[in-house]
C-alpha cells in the first residue's frame, strides 16, 4: 500500500483524508480559530472576555507572553500592569502598582487570574457564582466564594490574602482553606496554606498561629498541639476547623474535641466529621462568632 | 525495501542549513530564557501542534486545550533548566505527557472522567460529534509511540518531516510509527465498521 499521502500529503489516500476532516477540528489551530458556540444559559461570557481584552490592552506597561485557547476564544495573555479590570455584573479587580497579573482562563465556568508577585483587590459581586472567579499564585489558588478581599504575593511567592466581606478559600490539590470576612490567612510555594485567623486575635493565637505555620517539619504536630491548647474562646473556632483537616491523627482528633467543646456540633448532624457535614459546620461556626 | 523520503527534516538537511536551524532555535531559546516572551511565543508558535497533540492523544479536547496552557507555563518557568536546544520538543512533550497524567489523574480523583460519547444522538453534528470522539478513543488506545505520531498527523494535520522536526525522531522512525499505527487503527476502525 502506498503510504505517500500519509506520509507528506502527497497522491490521494481517501481514507485518510476523511480522518483528517473528521478529526482537524479537534486540533490546536481548529480550536484556536474558531470560537465554540456560546450556550444559550451562557451568561455574558462575551462581554466578560471583550471587557478584559480591553483591560489588558489599557495596561500601562507590559509585554507579550503567551497566546492562550479558552474555550470561547483566543487571546494572549500578558501581564497586566496598574488599573482595573472590570468584569461587570461580576465586579471589579484593582491591579495595584507593581503587581503581575496574567489572565489564564475566561470561560463560562471560570475566570482565571494568575498574581505572579503585587497586590490585587478583588470585589466579586453575588451575580458571580462561588467559585467562578479564581486567583492562582505560586503558593495557592485563591477560590472565590462570593467576597470582597484584598491579595499579595511577595517576591518568594508567599501568599496572604485578607477578606473584607463574604469568604474566600485557598485551594492546594484537595486541600481546601475556609477564611471568612474579616479573617486573613497566609500561603507558602512549597507548604501550601496555612492557619487562618482574625484580624483581631489575641496577641498569644496569632504567636501560637505563626509557630504553626513556621514549624520544621518533625516540630509541627507540638506546635499544632499548643495552637489548640491556646483556643479557648467560640471565635477560635476557625483555627480549630483548619485544624481539623490536619493529617495527623492525633493532631485532629485534639482539634475536634476542643472544636465541640467550644461551640458543639451543628444541629442536625449525626455524623460530626463527615464530609458532607462541611456545610452545616460552615454555617454553625458562623453564628458561634 | 528502503522507505523513500520526498521531504526532508532537519536531520536530512544539508549540514549548513540544519546548523542555522539550530542556531536560530538556540538564538530563541537563549533570548527567552533571559526573559524574552516574544522569543517564547514563537517558541509556542512552532510547538504547540505537536505538544497539543501529545496531551490530545491522552485526554478529551477540552482538558488538552487547558494541558496545552499548563505545559507552557511551565515551560517558561523552567526554561532555564533546558540546556539542549536541539532537545526542546522532546523536552515540551515530556512536560505535557506529565501535564496529561496528573490532569487524567485528578479528574479521577475529582470522579469527573466523564463518558466521552453522547448518551443519544441528536443531530448530524452530534452524530459526527460522536463518530469523532469514536475515532479518538482508538487513537488514544494505540501504543504511546503510534497515537502521539498519529495524532499529530491526523488531528494536527503535520506531515512526516514536520513531525520528525518536532519530535527528534528520525524520519524513518516517524514513517514506520505512521505506517504501524494507521495499520492498527484500520483494524479497530474496520470492526466498527468504518467508513
Amino acid at each position: 500500500m502506498n503510504d505517500d499521502y500519509l506520509w507528506n500529503k502527497t497522491g490521494r489516500d481517501r481514507e485518510v483524508e476523511a480522518l483528517e476532516e473528521l478529526l482537524s477540528p479537534l486540533g490546536h489551530a481548529a480550536r484556536k480559530a474558531a470560537p465554540a458556540p456560546v450556550k444559550a444559559k451562557a451568561r455574558g461570557v462575551w462581554p466578560v472576555l471583550a471587557i478584559l481584552a480591553a483591560a489588558a490592552g489599557i495596561a500601562l506597561a507590559f509585554r507579550w507572553w503567551m497566546p492562550v485557547t479558552t474555550q470561547e476564544a483566543s487571546l494572549m495573555i500578558r501581564p497586566i500592569a496598574a488599573g482595573q479590570i472590570d468584569l461587570k455584573e461580576y465586579g471589579t479587580v484593582q491591579v495595584h502598582e507593581g503587581a503581575v497579573v496574567s489572565v489564564i482562563r475566561l470561560t463560562d465556568e471560570k475566570i482565571h487570574l494568575r498574581l505572579e508577585r503585587g497586590t490585587i483587590d478583588a470585589r466579586i459581586t453575588l451575580a458571580a457564582r462561588p467559585r467562578l472567579f479564581q486567583v492562582e499564585t505560586p503558593a495557592t489558588t485563591c477560590v472565590d466564594l462570593g467576597c470582597h478581599y484584598t491579595l499579595s504575593v511577595e517576591a518568594d511567592g508567599s501568599t496572604f490574602v485578607h477578606v473584607d466581606l463574604g469568604e474566600v478559600a485557598f485551594v492546594e490539590g484537595g486541600r481546601e482553606t475556609w477564611i471568612p470576612k474579616d479573617a486573613s490567612c497566609r500561603a507558602w510555594p512549597s507548604r501550601g496554606s496555612g492557619t487562618p485567623r482574625w484580624d483581631d486575635a489575641r496577641p498569644e493565637l496569632i504567636a501560637a498561629i505563626e509557630a504553626l505555620d513556621r514549624a520544621k517539619p518533625g516540630e509541627s504536630s507540638a506546635a499544632a498541639a499548643a495552637l489548640i491548647r491556646t483556643c479557648d474562646q467560640k471565635r477560635d473556632a476557625l483555627s480549630l476547623w483548619h485544624l481539623t483537616n490536619e493529617s495527623d491523627r492525633a493532631v485532629a482528633d485534639a482539634a475536634w474535641k476542643k472544636l465541640i467543646e467550644l461551640i458543639g456540633v451543628p444541629e442536625g448532624v449525626d455524623d460530626a466529621r463527615a464530609a458532607e457535614a462541611a456545610e452545616s459546620w460552615k454555617r454553625h461556626l458562623e453564628s458561634s462568632w | 525495501m528502503p522507505m523513500r523520503l520526498e521531504s526532508v527534516t532537519m536531520a536530512d538537511m544539508p549540514a549548513s542549513a540544519a546548523q542555522e536551524e539550530l542556531t536560530e532555535l538556540s538564538l530563541l531559546i537563549q533570548r527567552a530564557q533571559h526573559g524574552d516572551s516574544a522569543a517564547f511565543g514563537s517558541l509556542h508558535e512552532r510547538f504547540a501542534r505537536s505538544v497539543h497533540a501529545v496531551l490530545l492523544a491522552r485526554l478529551r479536547a477540552a482538558d488538552a486545550d487547558d494541558g496545552l496552557q499548563e505545559t507552557f507555563v511551565l515551560a517558561w518557568r523552567r526554561l532555564a533548566s533546558l540546556r539542549d536546544p536541539s532537545a526542546l520538543g522532546s523536552w515540551l512533550h515530556a512536560i505535557a505527557r506529565n501535564v496529561a497524567r496528573d490532569r487524567r489523574r485528578d479528574l479521577r480523583e475529582a470522579n469527573e472522567l466523564r463518558p466521552e460519547l453522547p448518551g443519544r444522538i441528536e443531530s448530524s453534528s452530534a452524530e459526527k460529534d460522536e463518530l469523532r470522539e469514536r475515532v479518538m478513543e482508538h487513537l488514544r488506545s494505540l501504543p504511546d509511540a503510534y497515537k502521539e505520531t498519529m495524532t499529530m498527523r491526523l488531528v494536527e494535520g503535520m506531515s512526516g518531516p514536520e513531525i520528525a522536526e518536532a519530535t527528534g525522531l528520525t524520519a524513518g522512525s516517524v514513517r514506520v510509527n505512521l505506517c504501524r499505527g494507521m495499520g492498527l487503527l484500520r483494524e479497530l476502525l474496520e470492526k466498527e465498521g468504518w467508513p
